[in-house]
């Protein structure tokens, strides 16, 4: 049983099928690449996994859970985060407070203990900041601790999206186009983060991109979505000289 | 690691509440010990705007928190001002030249002026909380403005004239004192929830309210039940606000119509974004900075021959002209932190 199953996921608008029937099922450990032209469909897949859009139809486990009808806040519980294509740092926050206010289960997010101060808040809220500031350590991102995330380059805003999905421990991670809008000299270091995660913690990862090429070297499996359906999975170097893949990439017509 | 992680520190808050703790007993102090001295003219004038100013105080805390700290438009506030006017009014009153009252003790009305609040904040957020902000705005502005239209039209409620014959519980030896009491025990009360306020904006509870005026669906993206806290925020602002529309009617002894118009909730606003939304400090100043024009017209109109409503139009000048002044030079109001605006 894979950590996240989806099948016969479909989200249709109106008329136009977005999401067209795929099954998928990614193992614990694994990092998968997602990648199709733009308008395949990619990002609103993953807002059907984590929940931000209802599914037409189809259902999607998470560790063997049927999470359809979960809310996002609770798929991100269970253990499930995403990172968003354009990112999505809190940006009149601080990158200390962007990663602070991931911890789950924290008192002071609760009234009375916050009404009150309580002796429980305050020594949880310093757990959090220790724990905050060895993420920004590792992030590379403790320099830039009480700056304001507007002020971070485009691809120290992908680290804070990742720094901070960590704050909670997740199993599965989904980075939607982990590489756009950040600066070439930082592509290779968030492909090393991914890997380190991956092999350390033996977290799970899909990852969309929608270059042919750009995870080639990083996933070990890729899956190509074209028009919302599933057309090649496997090898990333057998899927990228498949021939219909080329196709769709060329733009001509599959038929 | 070769950074330090610095040690978590709130703000010692102690001193302030014990200052409003010593303001609320001073006022109680008047009130029982029968104390009586003569007050100037001016004087009378100015505790009478402050009364207001406190007042308005207690509507400016909660909207900044709501607007300034959580990014809910409230259009409103004078919606639970005037409920919980109305409702300890008409609960209180022991007999009323108009309108439908009950007599109940005034601790029933207040409670239940404040759990009525609730109630139409409950109704209010869960059924437009998860529309866009903008629906936000235009649905508290139309249910203040429907409660002014019941309260004035619909029979039981006093008309016009409102409802009289509320227990007066800060009753003192004399007039002015009974004002100069009042003065105190609201100065008190405003002291005591701007701590509260504080306590929310500076705590983990506060990071949360930011980030979700900053990115509502990043927010639930990180694990957070975004909804259920925008509604919790509606509620604990109702209470507040439901509050302050109490004290007003157990002070004046009567509520009529002309105290829940939408120009209190213009006059919390253009005090809150020019003392600076997202400040509890900032929002009260900038109410303070509005309302001493007020009294600052009030006490000049003594002295110039010129007509009151020539000089309320020039006051209103001076506001627009700070307002402009305000947007195009400091858009995060005076006390606000340009840093944490946000920027669509």
């Amino acid at each position: 049983m894979g950590i996240l199953e989806t099948d016969g996921v479909t989200k249709e608008f109106g008329g136009l099928t977005a999401v067209d029937d795929v099954n998928l099922e990614v193992d614990q450990g694994e990092i998968v690449g997602l990648i199709g032209p733009n308008g395949a469909g990619k990002t609103t897949y993953f807002n059907c996994i984590t929940g931000f859009y209802p599914v037409t139809r189809g259902t999607v486990h998470f560790e063997g859970q049927d999470v359809t009808e979960m809310e996002p806040w609770e798929r991100a519980r269970e253990g499930m985060v995403r990172t968003f294509q354009q990112s999505r740092t809190m940006q009149s926050m601080t990158v200390k407070d962007n990663v602070k206010l991931t911890a789950l289960d924290h008192p002071g997010e609760r009234i009375v203990p916050t009404l009150l101060r309580s002796d429980e808040m305050v020594e949880y809220e310093q757990d959090v900041e220790e724990r905050a500031y060895e993420l920004l350590e590792r992030f590379d991102l403790a320099d830039q601790a009480d700056t304001y995330a507007a002020q971070l380059s485009g691809g120290q805003r992908k680290l804070l999206e990742v720094a901070r999905g960590m704050m909670m421990d997740p199993d599965l991670f989904l980075l939607d186009e982990p590489y756009a809008g950040v600066e070439e000299s930082m592509v290779g270091r968030i492909a090393d983060y991914v890997r380190e995660l991956n092999e350390e913690e033996d977290m799970t990862f899909v990852v969309i991109e929608h270059g042919l090429e750009a995870l080639v070297e990083l996933v070990e499996r890729l899956v190509v979505l074209h028009n919302g359906a599933v057309i090649a999975d496997g090898d990333p170097h057998e899927v990228v000289n498949d021939e219909q893949v080329i196709e769709v990439y060329l733009g001509s017509s599959i038929e | 690691m070769s950074t330090e992680t610095p040690t978590v520190e709130f703000s010692d808050d102690r001193l302030l509440w014990a200052v409003g703790a010593v303001l609320v007993l001073l006022g109680l102090a008047i009130i029982f010990s029968g104390l009586e001295f003569g007050l100037s003219g001016i004087i009378l004038i100015v505790i009478e705007v402050g009364i207001f100013f406190l007042l308005y105080a207690l509507l400016v805390l909660p909207v900044n928190v709501q607007f300034g700290v959580s990014g809910l438009v409230n259009f409103g506030p004078v919606l639970w001002f005037g409920i919980g006017a109305y409702a300890t009014a008409m609960l209180a009153s022991t007999g009323s030249y108009q309108g439908v009252t009950f007599g109940f003790p005034w601790p029933i009305a207040v409670l239940a002026g404040v759990v009525l609040a609730i109630l139409v904040g409950l109704l209010l957020g869960v059924t437009t909380l998860q529309l866009r902000g903008d629906f936000l705005a235009v649905v508290t502005l139309a249910a203040a403005e429907i409660l002014y239209g019941i309260v004035e039209k619909v029979g039981g409620f006093g008309g016009a004239t409102g409802i009289g014959g509320v227990p007066r519980i800060f009753e003192a030896a004399s007039f002015p004192m009974t004002d100069l009491a009042v003065t105190f025990v609201l100065a008190g009360v405003v002291v005591f929830v701007y701590a509260l306020a504080q306590r929310i904006t500076d705590s983990p509870y506060g990071r949360l309210l930011k980030a979700i005026r900053s990115d509502e669906d990043a927010t639930e993206a990180l694990g957070k039940p975004t909804f259920r806290y925008k509604v919790l925020v509606f509620i604990y602002g109702a209470v507040i606000m439901g509050l302050a529309g109490s004290l007003l009617a157990l002070y004046n002894g009567a509520v009529s119509p002309g105290f829940i118009t939408l120009d209190v909730t213009v006059l919390v606003w253009i005090g809150m974004l020019i003392g600076g939304a997202g400040s509890n400090r900032g929002s009260v100043y900038g109410l303070a900075i509005i309302m001493g024009l007020q009294l600052f017209t009030r006490i000049a109109n003594e002295a110039f021959p010129v007509s009151q409503s020539q000089f309320a139009a020039l006051r209103l000048m001076i506001i627009g002209l700070l307002l402009v002044l305000i947007i195009r030079y400091r858009p995060s109001g005076i006390w606000g932190n340009p840093e944490e605006r946000e920027v669509l």
